[in-house]
């Protein structure tokens, strides 16, 4: 008898695209849609352009890690879109103002599926973002974790959601 | 012009808000709880917008000193985060403010809760009271069942857990729009499983 419930891939699959759609349109002003789910092995960053990864983790009843990967020209976008300035000036303001978008979408999106698995009875709380630039920078692996990642579409513009999750 | 004070450490955060506000009211910015304080001592504000997580403290640290000089009528206090869960709420709640707010912001319902604080402090929202529903799952000639007594409802699927998860966004769904579950305002859903026969695995087992 327990109050939990084992949270099944499918479940992750519908807290993560409702979080990065519920981001993207209040946000960015575009819907994302979900492509498909990848594996591991099959995840791997284009090597002509540099990304953006943002990582929020998550500590309490159930631990994970989830990382945002976003192309540049895509978190330009989206930068100058949330910060209502011009592709130019954004362009002006530098890598930092973009990486802090960047923290705050990716705080905002894991916090929106941080919120539902603490409404499911799986009480956790969130790690401060942070957030790194390049092409094929180390990822943090938790150890012992289950791994989900997630390929969306933001108008033709591709964002990749690596859950890792411990427990649950 | 109105005055509002938005203590917040993200960059990307302030200008946000900045651009949804501005024009609207004079805004002020404290990166850190304890710089807002300070800012408190000399200037009157007629609305504080709070973000909870920081480096190291959280907005607590500012709503608690605050609500010890003024009540939520006089200085209306409304909390945002990305961390926004049921609990948290009712802890800020429990804390003084006036309206707690999940990050991101839509604009018009920013805006519009901003100006009501602003005309008219009010509470909105009182800490959601949390119950226990106890509903029953049991398996049964090859298929789960889980019924909810409270509401007379019967679910039935393949997959134990998924059909618990079922239930829970059935209730959710209930509690957003309003419905009196019985004795419930807010839902915790506890399942009981009531083994009646064997299951498919123990079966395969046994073969």
């Amino acid at each position: 008898m327990s109050g939990h419930n084992s949270i099944s891939d499918a479940y992750i699959q519908d807290l993560i695209t409702s979080a990065v759609n519920n981001v993207c349109s209040t946000m960015v002003r575009k819907e994302a849609t979900f492509i498909r789910r990848l594996e591991a092995r099959d995840f791997r960053v284009s090597a002509q352009e540099a990304h953006f990864f943002g990582c929020v983790g998550f500590r309490g009843q159930i631990n994970g890690l989830v990382h945002l990967c976003i192309p540049d020209n895509f978190a330009q976008h989206a930068a100058s879109v949330i910060l209502g300035m011009k592709p130019d000036e954004m362009m002006m303001q530098g890598e930092d103002m973009v990486g802090d978008v960047i923290g705050e979408i990716t705080n905002m999106t894991v916090g929106n599926f941080k919120n539902a698995l603490c409404d499911m009875g799986y009480s956790c709380k969130l790690t401060i973002p942070r957030v790194v630039r390049g092409i094929n920078p180390n990822m943090e692996i938790l150890q012992s974790s289950r791994r989900h990642i997630f390929h969306f579409d933001c108008h033709k513009e591709s964002l990749v959601a690596d859950i890792q999750l411990v427990g649950g | 012009m109105k005055r509002i004070l938005y203590v917040e450490d993200s960059l990307t955060s302030q200008l946000i808000v900045q651009r949804m506000l501005g024009g609207q009211c004079e805004m002020e910015i404290a990166a850190t709880p304890a710089s807002a304080l300070a800012l408190l001592k000399d200037r009157t504000y007629d609305l504080v917008i709070a973000d909870y997580l920081f480096p190291g403290c959280t907005g607590i640290d500012v709503i608690i000193p605050l609500r010890q000089k003024w009540s939520p009528m006089e200085l209306p206090i409304i909390a945002v985060s990305s961390a926004m869960d049921s609990e948290l709420a009712t802890r800020l709640m429990n804390a003084g403010v006036n309206a707690c707010v999940a990050k991101p912001l839509g604009i018009q319902q920013f805006r519009s809760l901003v100006e009501r604080m602003l005309i008219a402090p009010a509470i909105e929202g009182t800490p959601p009271a949390v119950y226990t529903i106890t509903c029953f799952q049991w398996y049964e000639r090859g298929a789960f069942y889980e019924y909810c007594p409270e509401l007379k409802i019967l679910l039935s699927g393949p997959d134990g857990n998924e059909l618990t998860l079922r239930m829970q966004s059935v209730l959710n769904d209930h509690a957003e729009k309003g419905a009196q579950l019985g004795f419930t305002a807010r839902e915790a859903v506890r399942t009981y499983r009531v083994e009646r026969e064997a299951r498919p695995d123990q079966v395969a087992l046994a073969g």
